[in-house]
């Protein structure tokens, strides 16, 4: 197996100004299928395989890709709410996967989650004061009516009415209960939060708001984000830098503003080129992948895009090599055997890409 | 509304709800009303349950100013025997009843949380104790025994009853327990425990009460089967299912005997079920969709 980034020395994954607050090396997953009538492991899907990469106090990390592509698995390795098959995860200098316990449970603290179902996620028999309330009674952070006070200026700092702590979930709209969710995280005082999707459940309306409310929190209390998603659009507004993955493998990684200029890798530009664009009279090539994504219990061999891939210089190689993640320009890393090192001609700065370019519109 | 105040528990919600709501309200008065009837009325009650009065005169009259509720074929008042019989019965119920609740809960939500291994071990030992038809299941453990004290009756029953609830409470945690909650819960450091009591038990308990209300009936009629048998309330001492057990073989007779028991039964039931329907939509805020 390609072990050539989880070899590498030391960092170089992250934007390389500080010590990486949250360092992933080699991270991978796989379920098992199970069949039959003994219940026996039959094949396995592999969610994620060999992900690295560091995150910098303060930055935002966006995880892009589509469905199945690992990126929710990835998050929830980081969280230890799936137990990974491989690979080490290091936050401030601990390292997670081998916390076990009261241990385990005292740094869940320091690292949360946000929701992308805003329904599913709260407790509907709980108030969402309740609810707000749980993790500052878990780590004895405040308590009676101290810790009533504190759910209360919680909930105004996410923009709900401090009264509204004695009603259930049912009552409120899904922006409303993703506020919920988010000073839920925010109640024990976490570094880092995990962003599941944390918009794709919500109208357009209701997103700007709550992209406007992470932005605000992330510079009042200094949080560090991972920011899982779909949709390139909202990214690009929130993002300091982007991880683009393919069938559980990293596959591009570059600074927000590289990757959506400069994208080398096929599959990025087609992501990219994707993005819906606000004015129905724009300009624009698309690019139109081939078939679906293969599946992850019997992917492709060599480059796992290769059998979709439109690069001209595609040959019988790419079936057979494991492209690397390698470091193309500065802070910009692609897995492409095709790609040389170092270079700035970038093969398919295609009218897609600029007629994009030019009618972005940040989600505001 | 400004300032700091505690915050309603969803229990006490629940309260409020059920007492807004007339089905609850009407339920819950006549199994206060039957509880205070059985509790207090055999002090009243003009003739001891077991006193045979006139074994020559007296056999079956029928309801009278005497009588209210007639008399049985040993001349005994059949009001004095419901009253007292609906204590035993109530109590051996309720009490049954709160025992394989406990134990079927207890069970269901270990086997729910524990790993594939030991859950497929405990639920395959359920199905095989609610495979056994539950009568001939009380026959082979009761029927060795030469005298079986009640509360030995009563944990006997109850030891045949959890399978439902266990199972009915194992398929609901396996179902939440992935929800998105409780892993978000998880994320919080939230103990085992602590999901299990916060997070699982609530969700589960609407259900358990709705079986268990149910089972209340379930458990007066099988003890009436029991004492049919000869393993359950011994005679003298009155139940409702021994009264209407012996009423049925005079019932073109003196059908007053079965009846007077018998209504007190279907009431209870009824009464109870209502209850437990109210209770859980009461304990479900925004999930109003009665089945």
């Amino acid at each position: 197996m390609n072990t050539v980034v989880s070899s590498r020395p030391t960092g170089g994954l992250g934007d390389g100004a500080t010590d990486p607050l949250l360092s992933v090396r080699g991270l991978s997953k796989t379920f098992p299928i199970r069949g039959g009538i003994l219940n026996r492991v039959t094949g396995s899907v592999r969610a994620v395989t060999d992900v690295s990469f560091d995150v910098a106090a303060g930055e935002t990390l966006a995880v892009v890709g589509e469905s199945g592509c690992g990126k929710t698995t990835t998050g929830r390795c980081i969280l230890r709410l799936i137990e990974p098959t491989a690979g080490s995860v290091t936050f401030d200098g601990v390292d997670l996967l081998s916390l076990r316990g009261a241990a385990l449970r005292a740094m869940r603290r320091h690292i949360q989650l946000v929701f992308q179902d805003p329904y599913a996620s709260l407790n509907p028999r709980m108030t969402i004061g309740d609810t707000v309330k749980e993790g500052l009674t878990i780590h004895k952070l405040a308590e009676g009516a101290a810790a009533d006070r504190r759910v209360q200026s919680l909930m105004e700092e996410v923009g709900l009415r401090r009264e509204w702590a004695t009603r259930y979930p049912h009552e409120f709209s899904g922006g409303q209960r993703q506020r919920v969710g988010i000073a839920r995280a925010l109640a024990v005082e976490p570094k880092f939060i995990v962003l599941d999707e944390p918009v794709s459940a919500l109208d357009v309306s209701v997103q700007a708001q709550v992209i406007n409310l992470l932005q605000d929190l992330q510079r009042d209390r200094g949080l560090t984000y991972l920011f899982i998603a779909h949709d390139l659009g909202v990214v690009e507004h929130l993002a300091t830098r982007v991880v683009v993955m393919y069938l559980g493998r990293i596959v591009e990684m570059a600074t927000a503003d590289v990757l959506f200029s400069e994208p080398i890798m096929p599959y990025t530009q087609a992501l990219l080129s994707a993005i819906p664009l606000p004015d129905p009279l724009a300009p624009r090539d698309r690019i139109v992948l081939d078939g679906d994504p293969p599946s992850p219990a019997d992917p492709p061999s060599g480059c796992v895009f290769h059998p979709r891939c439109f690069h001209p210089d595609k040959d019988v190689a790419c079936t057979q090599v494991i492209p690397p993640l390698e470091e193309k320009g500065p802070g910009h890393w692609a897995a492409c055997i095709k790609q040389p090192a170092g270079t700035s001609d970038f093969f398919l700065p295609a009218a897609a890409l600029r007629s994009r370019r030019t009618a972005v519109s940040p989600a505001t | 509304m400004s300032e700091p105040r505690r915050y309603r528990s969803d229990w006490r919600g629940a309260v409020q709800r059920l007492s807004a709501d007339p089905r609850s309200v009407v339920a819950a008065s006549v199994l206060l009303g039957l509880a205070l009837l059985v509790a207090v009325g055999p002090m009243l009650a003009p003739h001891a349950p077991n006193a045979q009065l006139d074994i020559t005169k007296l056999v079956h009259v029928p309801p009278s100013r005497a009588h209210l509720l007639g008399t049985d074929v040993y001349s005994r008042d059949v009001l004095a025997r419901v009253l007292s019989g609906g204590r035993i019965s109530l109590l051996f119920a309720t009490s049954a009843v709160l025992v394989q609740t406990i134990v079927g809960t207890c069970v269901g939500l270990f086997a729910g949380l524990a790993g594939h291994r030991i859950d497929a071990i405990v639920m395959r030992g359920v199905d095989a104790g609610a495979s056994v038809p539950r009568v001939l299941f009380l026959l082979a453990l009761l029927a060795p025994l030469p005298h079986v004290p009640l509360w030995m009756l009563v944990l006997t029953v109850a030891f045949t009853g959890w399978f439902v609830t266990a199972r009915l409470v194992r398929g609901e945690v396996r179902a939440i327990r992935t929800t998105e909650f409780v892993h978000a819960a998880h994320a919080l450091g939230a103990s085992r425990l602590r999901i299990a009591m916060r997070h699982l038990l609530p969700h589960v308990l609407g259900p358990v009460l709705v079986t268990s209300t149910l089972a209340v009936g379930h458990v007066i009629v099988l003890e009436a089967g029991l004492s049919w048998l000869g393993v359950g309330v011994q005679a003298p001492q009155a139940s409702w299912g021994n009264i209407i057990a012996d009423g049925t073989e005079f019932l073109s007779i003196a059908p007053w005997v079965s009846l007077a028991p018998g209504f007190c039964l279907v009431a209870v039931v009824l009464a109870a079920s209502a209850f437990g329907d109210g209770l859980r939509d009461a304990l479900a805020p925004g999930q109003l969709a009665r089945t």
